[in-house]
């Protein structure tokens, strides 16, 4: 899977799980860039993700993304 | 400590000597000083912070190095193991036989249990610099009531530092940060905390309307003593360059329970939530709601026991955890209700304001309570008419009772953002000098503050 088709698969999850409709992924967008993205919702949006692209992430990569690049970036190469 | 004069004099010396060093010296400078600060309180327990911030150190250094997940592990197993365990022994003493707890054990450990989590699960965020690290860790101002700072943003600050450049805006907002957290500890915080010593003294003498109003006190007086000294610690860290994190954020006008914990002690909460919360959630992310509900009772109870290992805190933390749970669980079905019903937002918000004052305060009776009879005693004294000796307000001092009210409205309108202060503030420095305002918040200081020596809760942790 290229770049181009995680991110537009991945900004499908993100207005469904934030409920923004018009959100718009960035490389650099964090938890503080999105109201609704909070401890709670950092879950589900996890949950989707792995449902959505049909993987697991192990604890260490879960922890490890620091902004959507990396989530971009770490689903690139485990959806290969 | 931050609110006597003879620490101002030798915070006014230290920082002499700070800023006279050229700037390749002020790092070690920082962390002399901070040392000093710490032996000069607690030299018995200096040891402690040593040892523990050598090991996290060297934790973080071989965790860096580790090639695989197995020995990636066991480093962090062997790093964590003796800083959470001195933590508990600690709490236990301090439970079981009233040790008195080392100066700032609890806001230092949850630094080194944060740096040694974070380079376990990203070597790049490890610190290779001793000193660096040190200064992390043992930095003077977070030291009595936090913010627990995070190493990253902490350390990411230490360049500029070395730059030894003198920042006079940063200095300024540093000053006056400090002047108003004075203001609000002092003459907000102490005098809603006389007159809650004097009738928890013996809440059985008292009516239960007096009674009503000192545990409606609870909150806004947590909130003047701890926001005011946090205050006061982050405006110090300014003063040295360094910026520290926020620890509250208008709790007061929080949406829900949740959106509260994320205003309130936002530096312990966020801490909760990132190494604990997070990943047990993650973990349990097969129970669907039960591993939610699990990790949030969870996540409470560690937030309410790190204040102490004792029953009326646990309680605190099972009530604050029953309390969220619903609350995120009802969450969307709240939002559907409220927009089928088309529910004024404004009025949605004031119920959530009353709403989270009231929980908080039924959880602060047993948080505030020394003992789980005195919390037990308070609730059947509020509900039943037992033993209620009937003193009322106009038996109580004037100089305790006459600024209760005024000091809650203003601890709690402050705790709400104090809004409309900003405009005012605005053309108040369009027309006034700094200088004048700071001065007559001194004067203001000066011949408000209560004579009683001034005590501070959270210092206890």
């Amino acid at each position: 899977m290229d770049r181009a088709a995680v991110t537009e698969k991945l900004t499908g999850i993100f207005r469904s799980t934030f409920d923004e409709p018009h959100l718009v992924l960035t490389d650099a967008m964090t938890a503080e860039d999105v109201a609704a993205w909070d401890s709670l919702t950092h879950i589900n949006l996890i949950l989707a993700v792995e449902r959505g692209f049909n993987l697991r992430f192990t604890m260490r990569e879960a922890r490890g993304m620091r902004n959507v690049g990396d989530l971009i970036a770490l689903l690139e190469k485990k959806a290969a | 400590m931050f609110t006597s004069l003879l620490f101002y004099g030798e915070l006014t010396l230290a920082l002499a000597a700070f800023y006279l060093l050229p700037g390749r010296w002020r790092l070690a400078g920082l962390l002399a000083i901070s040392c000093a600060f710490y032996v000069s309180l607690a030299p018995r327990w200096f040891w402690l912070l040593a040892v523990q911030a050598l090991i996290a150190y060297a934790g973080g250094y071989w965790l860096a190095r580790a090639r695989t997940d197995r020995v990636r592990n066991l480093l962090a197993g062997a790093s964590l193991l003796p800083i959470v365990g001195a933590l508990v022994a600690l709490k236990l003493g301090n439970a079981l036989h009233g040790l008195v707890m080392p100066l700032g054990v609890s806001y230092y450990t949850f630094k080194l249990i944060s740096y040694v989590l974070e380079v376990y699960w990203d070597e790049n965020e490890v610190e290779r610099q001793p000193l660096n690290f040190a200064t992390y860790v043992a930095f003077g101002p977070q030291m009595i009531c936090g913010p627990i700072a995070r190493p990253r943003q902490f350390l990411r600050q230490l360049p500029r530092l070395q730059r030894g450049i003198f920042d006079s805006s940063q200095f300024e907002l540093g000053l006056f940060t400090i002047l108003r957290g004075l203001l609000l500890k002092l003459l907000i915080g102490d005098r809603l905390g006389l007159f809650i010593s004097v009738v928890d003294a013996a809440p059985q003498n008292y009516t239960r309307g007096v009674l009503l109003t000192v545990v409606l006190c609870y909150m806004v007086q947590l909130y003047a003593d701890f926001a005011g000294y946090t205050l006061i610690a982050i405006g110090i860290g300014r003063l040295f360059g360094i910026e520290s994190p926020p620890n509250f954020n208008a709790p007061f006008l929080a949406r829900n329970i949740q959106d509260f914990w994320r205003r309130w002690h936002m530096s312990l909460s966020s801490w909760v939530a990132d190494y604990l919360f997070t990943p047990l959630s993650l973990a349990l992310r097969s129970w669907g709601r039960a591993g939610l509900v699990f990790s949030l009772f969870t996540a409470m109870v560690v937030i309410g026991i790190w204040h102490g290992l004792s029953g009326t805190f646990l309680v605190f933390g099972l009530l604050q955890g029953l309390f969220i749970s619903v609350s995120a669980l009802t969450l969307p079905w709240r939002d559907r209700v409220a927009k089928r019903w088309r529910i004024p937002g404004l009025l949605r918000r004031a119920v959530a304001v009353v709403s989270i004052y009231a929980m908080m305060t039924v959880s602060q009776i047993f948080w505030q309570a020394p003992s789980m009879a005195a919390a037990v005693l308070h609730f059947r004294l509020l509900t039943r008419n037992v033993g209620n000796a009937g003193l009322q307000f106009s038996d109580i001092r004037t100089d305790v009772v006459d600024p209760v009210f005024i000091c809650m409205a203003i601890a709690f309108y402050h705790g709400a953002g104090s809004p409309g202060f900003g405009f005012v503030g605005r053309r108040v420095h369009a027309v006034v000098p700094n200088w004048v305002v700071g001065g007559v918040a001194l004067l203001v200081l000066s011949a408000l503050s209560i004579e009683a020596g001034s005590s501070f809760i959270y210092g206890q942790f």
